[in-house]
């Protein structure tokens, strides 16, 4: 038999970068004040068992490193050290240092060696000050009146009996090893029982029938020993019990007592702890890979498609046994929909996962600059979908760098102002209709109307001082071309830029918008959909050809009536809508197709919006509204702008899905081809 | 890590058994290692174990040479060992049967 | 490795085999491994702003796949699409794509010898699309390489890179 180890590989990534997010989210807790023994554990166990599977794979630099921040670490825990902001800093940029280590190995690219060596360098700096005596205020518990070093004995230590189980090697455990990662901890006297290991003859050699009794001594803590045989628990029986020494140290959880606790495990009496493994913390998950989920997704969307053909073959039947069928496919139809919820549910994750950046962000980018900013997150259990969290992230940090840079002002301008001396940044994420809104608010100085028409004016971005509303204002500052210097630092070679940001919100699908009071502060908020998988549609007829509008781009559709429509100068056409004049795109000039009609009257005018702008398109008919599953055009084909992909319809013929953003930018791009003047955009 | 690990070299036949531990003595190559203890445990000892060469071993290995010394205890053939590798002592060490591991005088 | 067995006949190595059709009277053919599927004519979908030769794109199994007419791309004179049109459905580095044809005919094998490279037309035409002429039963086909036809610039369909 041939243990491939690569196959662990992965798994190994995955758990370490949770991992590694654990060890951050404590630190920081550090950081802000609370101290607690619990979180240094956390900590130290976070490097210890990436140590040690980075030690099993010979990923022998990032072994090496987290070796030496798990001795700091061990300090810290054994009370040796104080914690001290700069040794969180350090600690918080090992962290980042060895999430950098890791990637690079992963993707089987070179390590930055000068980086590590110097952060090693500065823990091994720390290391060399003495550390001071723990005082009871500090993070580890130390057990008070500890024993003279004299003799095993006196030391305290822990007695192990381990029972390899039949398939503790065939996993990949070696109790060698196992033992070898003990002795390092302390004293270790061994004792092995050969009893039960059969005649060669009869002996299976990948089934250990050999088994053991350890002492270790040393200024242990039980978490460590766990550790050792963390990853044999399961295949092995194993007991482990205190032994020697006055007191027990506290359990880890506990904040250092002035007296000694109550022995739970009593010194004289070795009380029997059975270990067990606790159950797994996530209550059974398993891990899947996304492509699974999107087959799944696909083959039920092609479920739905064919569930839709169904219904149109029976619509038309007659009879009292077609009244059945049809009740009959009512039916599936509400079981595809709900199936569909549901697979599509397992494609969502908590919006967490984006938002558990930003406490680190805020806190070292408000120190840099100067200022005090608190981060408050509502919501955070949210959920979206994978593909969408994975796109909203950098927009996201771009608004909340924003926030910090531009929003929340410097501690003295606050109080001047009559506000608190720290600012609050707020995350909240909540869902809403069949979208997810994300708002992202502070209570800063908030945004300065004539600034930014100051400015739009400068760029050229508006030609006159026509009074612009409020909202128009402030949607300049999403124009191309008007970003303000940001400072850029940690975003590698981004486009910056709220323009940016809106494109990409829009590309999601989504839409954006900006509230804000001078002085109080600002508010973004993000609306997304559900999902990028799924669209909810507005099937229209032009000519022949059926195209399908996304209902969330729709504002409304109505008959055309002579009096609304004016015509502009050089052939084009507008249309009043109340106070706006928006121009008409007729779909059939714009896609070369021949429609029934062209009188405007006879057709219907669908209002759609995007990016702010306002355009009326002109079609033969409306037809049905349904849920759509997008296709790529550019699997095969490529990307089409004013097309944002393609589906399948009932009949099983491919309709074209309109962008409308893509859909105005080509109206406006070439109306001299139509023979249509240039309409301003309402 | 056991890369592509060396098999147990060919059985030395001579008039007594004589036991040659190849540089690589873990689970991988276990099979080939029993093969090999029980090839010559069937000649007549006393025997002799080369561990001279042992590179990378694991408990399997381990557990595979206490089983072959057990045999001899049992059948009161003696062994004597003609070199030990250092992974080997380190190996016997940690694991605690260097008693196991000689054959009483 | 030019084994021969006792009757000369050449080893499968140094033969390939072709999807033969029928392209405005001119008989044409393409690698049989590039070929997925031949399918009968279906109605297409339209896309905008896309060259002629472009007729839209259809459903293949829930994947929309383009069609291209090689008829109007090649300037032949007329084009008609009716129940004996053909479409062959070709793989060509991972994307689908489908070519309007007059009719299909035989797969042929050809031995390498059979293959004669295209000259120059010096007419400024770019053949790079073509493989060679292969002749056999003293007809002649014009062998095409589907992937540099796809990959033609002009062809603009391979716009961006696939992830």
């Amino acid at each position: 038999m041939t243990l491939d180890l690569t196959q662990f590989h992965e798994i190994f990534f995955e758990e370490s970068f949770e991992a590694l997010d654990a060890m951050e989210a404590a630190l920081l807790k550090l950081s802000a004040g609370e101290v607690d023994a619990e979180l240094i554990n956390t900590i130290f166990r976070v490097a210890h068992s990436i140590k040690g599977g980075a030690a099993t794979f010979a990923f022998n630099e990032v072994a090496g490193f987290t070796h030496v921040l798990e001795t700091l670490l061990d300090q810290l825990r054994a009370g040796k050290r104080q914690v001290r902001p700069e040794i969180v800093d350090v600690l918080l940029r090992s962290g980042d240092a060895m999430r950098a280590m890791l990637v690079a190995t992963q993707r089987k690219e070179v390590i930055d060696s000068t980086g590590v060596a110097k952060l090693r360098a500065e823990l091994d700096r720390i290391m060399s000050e003495s550390g001071s005596a723990a005082a009871p205020a500090a993070a580890a518990s130390a057990p008070p009146g500890k024993p003279a070093a004299s003799g095993d004995s006196a030391i305290p230590g822990w007695r192990i009996k381990f029972i390899p189980g039949p398939e503790l090697l065939r996993n990949g455990n070696d109790p060698l090893r196992i033992l070898r990662e003990l002795a390092t901890l302390g004293n270790l006297k061994v004792s092995v029982d050969a009893g039960r290991v059969p005649a060669l003859n009869d002996l299976e050699p990948e089934v250990c029938c050999l088994r053991w009794n350890l002492e270790v001594h040393g200024e242990i803590d039980r978490a460590a020993v766990n550790a050792v045989f963390e990853w044999a628990e399961s295949e092995c029986e194993l007991t482990i019990e205190r032994v020697g020494g006055e007191t027990a140290p506290a359990s880890a959880s506990a904040v250092a007592a002035p007296a000694p606790e109550a022995p739970a495990a009593p010194v004289q009496t070795p009380a029997a702890e059975a270990t067990t493994r606790s159950a797994n913390p996530d209550g059974g998950s398993i891990r899947v890979s996304i492509e699974k989920i999107d087959e799944l997704l696909n083959s039920v969307g092609e479920l739905v498609i064919t569930q839709s053909v169904l219904s149109q073959l029976a619509a038309p039947l007659e009879g009292r046994e077609a009244g059945e069928l049809r009740s009959a496919l009512a039916q599936l139809e509400r079981h595809m929909r709900a199936l569909q919820e549901s697979v599509m549910r397992v494609r969502m994750l908590p919006i967490s996962f984006v938002f558990n950046r930003f406490p680190r962000l805020v806190r070292d980018l408000g120190q840099r600059l100067g200022k005090k900013i608190e981060l408050k997150v509502t919501g955070d259990t949210t959920e979206l979908d994978k593909t969408v969290l994975e796109k909203i992230g950098d927009p996201l940090v771009h608004l909340v760098r924003n926030s910090i840079d531009h929003g929340i002002e410097m501690p003295d301008v606050r109080i001047a102002a009559g506000k608190t001396e720290q600012g609050t940044i707020s995350l909240l994420a909540y869902h809403k209709g069949g979208n997810v809104i994300v708002e992202v608010s502070d209570d800063g100085g908030g945004l300065r109307k004539d600034k930014i028409l100051k400015k739009a004016l400068e760029r050229g971005l508006v030609t006159n001082e026509v009074d612009l509303s409020e909202e128009r204002i402030l949607n300049l500052i999403f124009a191309p071309g008007f970003s303000t210097a940001d400072v850029v630092s940690d975003v590698s070679g981004r486009g910056v830029g709220m323009d940016v940001v809106r494109r990409n919100i829009n590309e999601l699908g989504g839409h954006i918008q900006i509230f804000s009071k001078e002085g109080q502060g600002s508010t973004i908020r993000i609306r997304l959909p559900l999902t990028l998988a799924i669209l909810d549609g507005q099937l229209a007829r032009v000519g022949k050809e059926v195209y399908v509008v996304p209902i969330v781009s729709i504002v409304e559709t109505i008959q055309v009536t002579r009096e609304r429509v004016n015509a502009v100068a050089s052939g084009g056409q507008v249309f009043r809508l109340r106070d706006d004049y928006l121009p008409i795109v007729r779909l059939h000039s714009l896609f070369d197709i021949e429609p029934d009609y062209t009188d405007l009257l006879d057709g219907l005018l669908m209002i759609v919006e995007a990016d702010g702008k306002r355009v009326g398109l002109f079609v033969d008919e409306l037809m049905s509204q349904q849920q759509v599953v997008i296709k790529s055009l550019e699997t095969n084909f490529k990307q089409v702008t004013g097309l944002a992909g393609a589906t399948m319809l009932g009949d099983g013929r491919v309709a074209l899905i309109l962008d409308i953003p893509g859909v105005i930018t080509r109206f406006q791009a070439a109306p001299e081809e139509r023979g249509v003047a240039r309409p301003q955009a309402a | 890590m056991p890369a592509a690990a060396s098999p147990a070299p060919a059985p030395q036949t001579g008039p007594r058994g004589r036991v040659v531990l190849g540089t690589a003595c873990t689970i991988q190559e276990a099979a080939a290692v029993r093969a090999h203890l029980l090839a010559q445990a069937a000649l007549p000892g006393p025997y002799e174990i080369d561990g001279g060469s042992v590179d990378m071993i694991d408990t399997a290995g381990v557990q595979l040479v206490v089983a072959f010394a057990l045999d001899c205890l049992e059948k009161g053939v003696p062994y004597k060992w003609a070199g030990r590798s250092a992974t080997l002592e380190k190996a016997i060490e940690l694991l605690g049967v260097g008693p196991l591991l000689e054959y009483p005088a | 490795m030019n084994n021969t067995n006792a009757s000369g006949a050449l080893e499968a190595a140094d033969t390939q085999q072709f999807l033969t059709f029928k392209l405005a009277g001119e008989e044409y053919g393409v690698g049989i491994l590039t070929v997925q599927e031949i399918r009968g004519w279906s109605k297409v979908t339209k896309v905008p702003h896309t060259p002629e030769w472009l007729l839209g794109v259809i459903n293949l199994r829930g994947v929309v796949v383009p069609i291209i007419d090689l008829r109007v791309k090649f300037n032949f004179a007329s084009a008609e699409y009716n129940d004996t049109t053909v479409v062959i459905i070709l793989t060509v580095a991972s994307r689908v794509v489908g070519v309007v044809v007059d009719g299909v005919s035989d797969v042929i094998t050809l031995a390498a010898a059979q293959i004669k490279p295209a000259p120059s037309l010096g007419t400024g035409a770019d053949t790079s699309h073509i493989i060679g002429f292969g002749t056999l039963d003293e007809r002649m086909r014009i062998l095409m390489d589907v992937e540099k036809l796809m990959a033609g610039a002009d062809m603009g369909l391979v716009d961006k890179a696939i992830h």
